[in-house]
């Protein structure tokens, strides 16, 4: 018996039916060898097909249907709750972004701005007085127009506030 | 073209229940198989392993990744039920025996065996009855192979080396060569 025939022979099993050429030279000369691989390919081949009972059938493709269903509403759930929870946090991050972080006294000043009139509705109302004053002294007489007017208007109005 | 098992598992797991069935259709005859012959002295539970095989397969699905073969994934399955099997039963279920990488010593068999010339179902009677008789690891790394696990693939279930493998499949040859020269001798 030759001293490689263990290892040739595990040779023999790892090959997967096609067997190289120096198994096949070991083979030539070494019955044994050549025994195992003939031995190998025969068990290898008689593959039997059991019978399965069709109620193993029945019940495990049952299963995955119900299973698939059932996968099927979870992940369905699962989204929708994922959907809902991504508008509240959308929401709740703008509502934190405008009124409390960073942008927080921009948009406050801004809002505080587009709101606040009093001033300019003040000088609209001494402007429109000092037209009306100026108007009155015309109608008089007594005062030349543009110089009364002028001079209120230098004196009450500051134009670099309005 | 048949569909890859990859793409029938992402077709499942979108809903598709159908393509669970192509694949159990696929792959049943071997997880049978391989179920059948671990416990074979028990084959009222083989049923009820299978089913439960199958039933841990679909609520598992989503954690197989496609970088090994889904039959050796399916058999990992499997083998693993069939282990938890042997716990209920408080069966002994040991591999320290044959985890070595040693081989058999080699010997000279005659090629006038008379079992060789059996016909292929009296043969494959006599292998059946004569892989009973194997240890539990000798019988599983053959019935695995059969079933067209690659030693690599069957290396890794068993946590072995793929040369601990092999040395299992060699002695699992050896005594089969043993005991279907004494199924014709009627020993």
């Amino acid at each position: 018996m030759k001293k490689d025939c263990s290892q040739m022979q595990k040779e023999i099993l790892a090959c997967n039916g096609v067997f190289n050429v120096a198994i096949e030279e070991h083979c030539a000369d070494c019955e044994s060898c050549y025994q195992f691989k003939k031995d190998w390919k025969l068990f290898d081949e008689l593959k039997a097909a059991p019978a399965i009972a069709l109620t193993n059938d029945f019940a495990i493709i049952r299963a995955a249907q119900k299973y698939s269903k059932s996968h099927r509403i979870q992940v369905a759930v699962r989204r929708g709750l994922g959907y809902a929870a991504a508008t509240v946090s959308g929401i709740a991050a703008a509502y934190a972004v405008m009124f409390h972080g960073p942008m927080a006294n921009t948009s406050n000043d801004i809002l505080n701005k587009a709101w606040n009139w009093d001033s300019f509705e003040e000088r609209v109302f001494v402007l429109d007085t000092a037209v009306e004053v100026s108007h009155q002294d015309l109608t008089i007489g007594e005062v030349p127009k543009d110089e009364a007017l002028n001079k209120f208007i230098e004196t009450e109005i500051n134009f670099d506030e309005i | 073209m048949d569909k890859p098992d990859k793409d029938l598992i992402k077709a499942y797991l979108h809903g598709d229940a159908d393509a669970f069935t192509v694949l159990y259709e696929r792959y049943k005859r071997q997880v049978y198989s391989f179920l059948l012959k671990m416990l074979a002295d028990k084959s009222s539970s083989v049923d009820d392993l299978f089913q439960h095989v199958w039933i841990k397969t679909m609520k598992n699905l989503h954690r197989y990744r496609d970088q090994e073969r889904f039959l050796a994934w399916l058999f990992s399955i499997a083998r693993n039920t069939a282990l938890d099997h042997f716990r209920k039963q408080k069966k002994n279920y040991m591999f320290s025996e044959l985890d070595r990488e040693d081989t058999p010593e080699v010997e000279n068999t005659s090629a006038e065996e008379p079992w060789r010339n059996m016909d292929r179902s009296e043969l494959l009677s006599a292998v059946e009855a004569a892989l009973l008789l194997l240890s539990p690891e000798q019988r599983e790394v053959f019935v695995m192979r059969q079933d067209g696990l690659s030693f690599k693939e069957i290396a890794k279930l068993h946590d072995c080396s793929i040369n601990t493998a092999l040395a299992r499949m060699q002695y699992a040859m050896k005594n089969l060569q043993k005991e279907l020269i004494q199924w014709n001798t009627g020993g």
